[in-house]
């Protein structure tokens, strides 16, 4: 889990003037699991990480310390292809096709 | 962590999930999950070889790309609830998403020695045959390759698959092979045969026994191809060493396009076993002779 994941967790929690269970309970996560995930005790699966976000209506990438602003979202296509050494041109296609549809899907955050 | 540790994970998120979205029935579909999670799934027949599918990110919408090159609907299941064992288990985040990756390529299919791979094989083994529904079926469906086939069709899984995880939860003495031609691919024993003093675990790329059922089966491609199936005896000893006077079940089939042949092994119950000083020292995990062949979970 990248380090700065507890710290934006807990500043995310800080700007919407949220307790850890009030979070926990919006999230529908276990009361201690916020305080668990923001003293790095505990690693989020993607799931909870999505239900972090909606709850704090900030992004996955602000969270995981990618971006510096709560509503915004990392460059993907540039990635995608930067990783994909192993996979054939018709799968690169394909996959660029799913990040397109993903990306039309992914819901604009409210941005503070 | 130890394999065990890595199933024992998997096992646990599947029942989460599960329990969280009140599945309480077979089969358990995973196209039904992603889009309760609203992530996006994509079929593709053709993906690079050896990678049964993809989990994407891009900002905060998932998407899972999933291999097709076989037209069992059970291979398909099991590679979307693979990609759903990395959406839901805790930790995989960092590991699959390095430095601002976007996608993770999975190998699934019990194959892998990633330890991230080897937990989302067991969610998805977890998810889609979860263990107390599964072992409440296979009460009922007999035993050896008959009782692995009624659970393949009632929980939508491929013959490998079910096989794996009948050998992991079967209360007997059973053990499952994968080979292709003369060489094993991958076998899974039941916990009473694994705790049976004496015995030598089958080698992952070891050679088939000569003048088993199964090695014979093989010598056909056809056999493989047309996915038939012949029924036999083989002493213990033959295939795990042991005692020479206790006879297994063997049942083969051919697995069609896959290209591989499952052999499943059985019996009743066992003797006691041979009091032999060799015996004891193997009970030191350490000296196993296959570690690779400990059950991953």
């Amino acid at each position: 889990m990248p380090a700065t994941f507890p710290d934006r967790l807990r500043a995310a929690r800080d700007l919407r003037k949220m307790s850890q269970s009030d979070l926990a309970e919006k999230a529908k996560l276990q009361p201690s699991a916020v305080s668990h995930f923001e003293t790095g005790r505990r690693a989020p699966s993607f799931d909870n990480l999505k239900a972090l976000s909606e709850a704090l209506q900030v992004t996955t990438d602000y969270l995981l310390g990618r971006v510096e602003e709560p509503g915004a979202t990392g460059a993907v296509v540039d990635q995608l292809f930067r990783h994909a050494e192993n996979m054939s041109r018709d799968d690169l296609d394909t996959l660029m096709g799913l990040a397109e549809m993903l990306a039309k899907k992914s819901p604009e955050k409210k941005k503070d | 962590m130890t394999r065990r540790d890595d199933g024992f994970n998997g096992e646990l998120q599947a029942h989460e999930v599960l329990t969280s979205l009140k599945i309480a029935a077979l089969p358990v579909n995973p196209f039904a999950i992603a889009e309760q999670r609203d992530i996006l799934h994509q079929e593709k027949p053709g993906l690079a070889p050896g990678v049964s599918g993809c989990l994407m990110k891009v900002g905060d919408a998932f998407g899972i790309l999933y291999s097709s090159c076989f037209a069992s609907e059970g291979f398909k299941r099991f590679n979307v609830a693979h990609e759903l064992g990395h959406y839901f288990t805790p930790g995989h985040i960092d590991a699959l998403f390095a430095n601002g990756q976007q996608f993770h390529q999975s190998e699934s299919g019990f194959t892998s020695d990633d330890k991230y791979e080897r937990e989302a094989d067991a969610f998805a083994a977890s998810l889609l045959m979860p263990k107390l529904l599964f072992k409440a079926e296979s009460a009922k469906c007999g035993e050896g390759l008959d009782a692995i086939e009624a659970l393949a069709d009632l929980c939508v899984t491929s013959l490998t698959a079910t096989a794996i995880r009948f050998a992991n939860l079967c209360d007997d003495p059973v053990a499952v092979v994968c080979s292709k031609g003369d060489r094993v691919q991958f076998a899974f024993m039941s916990k009473p045969l694994r705790e049976y003093r004496g015995l030598t675990w089958i080698r992952k790329g070891s050679g088939l026994p000569g003048g088993t059922a199964t090695a014979n089966f093989n010598k056909d491609d056809d056999n493989i191809r047309k996915a038939k199936r012949v029924r036999s005896t083989a002493r213990l000893d033959t295939w795990f060493d042991g005692r020479s006077d206790v006879e297994l079940n063997e049942s083969v089939i051919g697995l069609g396009d896959y290209g591989r042949t499952l052999t499943v092994l059985w019996a009743d119950s066992l003797p006691d076993p041979e009091e032999d000083e060799q015996s004891e020292e193997e009970d030191d995990e350490s000296i196993l002779p296959s570690q690779r062949w400990r059950q991953r979970w």
